[in-house]
């Protein structure tokens, strides 16, 4: 007892006097609440933004969700069938496997609020394949279908912060499939949803999504606020 | 640290963009290979439906003319319990000479002329109760000489309501029982000539001409069409599809279709 009082008094003893604390008036002077940086910048940062980015399995009226629900083109060959005028026409072409460029979605959108912008965004996704004459191979024509949709746009910007963002977003206009087998086109109501979204940077960002609808499921792309 | 955070970012999302759209996903497999003679083997299921309808057609006329003819009512209704145990047969008291064979969803009625099948002269004629043909005419087997008949088959009342049809005028039939025992004997029905079958959606259809080269034979103890063969020429959209169809067994058939040969069955 008496060695560990005397320990404790050197060391009080060999220990450095304590420095001074500085005094902060100004946390006396200015009791502000504390906020992001751009709770207060948004005013005066950029409002505008323009972005594009490429979203895998985008949604068409005709085909569903591109790569989820569509599968082989499938031929009409099953013991019994007849021969239609159809059918056997069928029978004389073959079809090469379609590949899609996935959903491609150019955007504007206006900053109106802290959390809130507007905007509109144009999307853009091919479906190509061709059509093969059976007996010789060549090609008779092409399997294309090309949907173009225009949708204003509502984004809530859930988390900001000054490089991140997170948010969530809707859009739903006008889209068309436009099938090049027979100049067809088919107009419909589309919509698209980005459940969460994440963007980093401050003017140029990248970002990536994750929705559903005509932009695709899971998106990614590049874009600039100005 | 944090300008190399963001760089890193968006080369990272330019990248993912870059390989959802240049990598294009594949979302369709294609047709694949399909049997290149798989147009004929079509066109034979046109003719076969056809075949297998007037051969049917036939062998419950010819059950009819057993179980009319029956030497006693225990006969009659053994020859009933062989050819038709799952249907009723009533003489039309208003009309002599007509029976209809009642099934669970249809009737098929039967114009006997008040003659034998095998008489001379015979003319039988039947209609379903669900089905009209064009001009008021019926399907008819008239007798030309013993064993020997023409079968007719007009177009329905609506042809553009039907989905495939057949039409025949004087089809040649060969028509035996053998043995001649109607508790142990079976149909044996040689189609031989031409028809026409129609098969499409509204009026846009599809037109075989079907001509017989080896008179088609139709036996009742296989349940099928047990051989020969027939020329099919299928018109539509302008172009003619021709193929050659022989029966092998009752439920294969050799297909030839522009210079390919297959086996289908079917």
């Amino acid at each position: 007892m008496i060695a560990a009082a005397m320990l404790f008094t050197a060391v009080a003893a060999t220990a450095q006097p304590r420095r001074p604390r500085p005094i902060r008036h100004e946390r006396h002077e200015r009791h502000e609440v504390r906020r992001t940086p751009d709770y207060d910048a948004w005013r005066t940062g950029p409002r505008h933004e323009v972005s594009i980015k490429a979203g895998a399995f985008p949604f068409t009226m005709s085909c569903g969700h591109l790569g989820l629900s569509t599968g082989t083109e499938r031929l009409p060959l099953y013991p019994g069938i007849f021969a239609t005028p159809d059918a056997v026409a069928a029978f004389k072409v073959r079809y090469s496997p379609r590949k899609t460029s996935g959903g491609i979605t150019a955007a504007y959108y206006y900053r109106v609020a802290y959390a809130l912008s507007v905007g509109v965004a144009f999307t853009y996704t091919g479906l190509y394949g061709d059509i093969f004459d059976a007996r010789n191979g060549r090609k008779v024509s092409s399997n294309d279908m090309a949907t173009i949709s225009v949708a204003p746009a509502l984004r809530l910007q859930w988390l900001n912060l000054p490089t991140v963002r997170c948010y969530s977003a809707i859009a739903a206009g006008p889209a068309v499939d436009i099938t090049s087998i027979d100049d067809g086109r088919q107009t419909y109501l589309g919509l698209s949803g980005t459940i969460v979204g994440v963007s980093v940077g401050r003017r140029l960002y990248g970002f990536g999504e994750i929705g559903a609808g005509m932009q695709g499921i899971f998106s990614a792309g590049m874009g600039y606020r100005f | 640290m944090k300008h190399r955070i963001i760089s890193t970012t968006i080369r990272m999302a330019a990248i993912v963009m870059a390989a959802v759209a240049a990598v294009a996903c594949r979302v369709e497999d294609g047709s694949g290979d399909i049997d290149s003679t798989a147009v004929g083997y079509t066109l034979f299921n046109n003719a076969n439906d056809a075949m297998q309808e007037f051969a049917q057609a036939i062998d419950r006329m010819q059950g009819l003319d057993l179980y009319i003819s029956a030497a006693d009512d225990a006969t009659r209704e053994a020859i009933r319990n062989r050819f038709f145990y799952d249907k009723r047969i009533v003489s039309d008291a208003e009309h002599e000479g007509v029976w209809l064979i009642i099934s669970e969803n249809t009737a098929m009625e039967i114009d006997t002329g008040r003659k034998r099948l095998g008489d001379e002269g015979a003319v039988w004629s039947y209609s379903y109760i669900d089905r009209e043909y064009a001009d008021n005419k019926r399907p008819t087997l008239r007798r030309t000489a013993q064993g020997s008949y023409l079968f007719s088959m007009p177009a329905p009342a609506e042809p553009h309501a039907a989905f495939i049809y057949a039409v025949a005028d004087n089809l040649e039939v060969h028509l035996a029982f053998e043995p001649d025992d109607p508790l142990e004997g079976y149909s044996a029905i040689g189609l031989s000539g031409r028809f026409t079958s129609l098969c499409g959606y509204g009026p846009d259809k599809l037109v075989l001409e079907v001509e017989i080269d080896e008179d088609v034979t139709y036996s009742a103890r296989k349940n099928g069409i047990t051989g020969g063969s027939m020329t099919l020429d299928g018109i539509s959209n302008g172009s003619v599809d021709r193929a050659a169809a022989s029966y092998l067994t009752p439920h294969t058939v050799e297909i030839e279709y522009e210079g390919n040969t297959a086996t289908w069955v079917y």
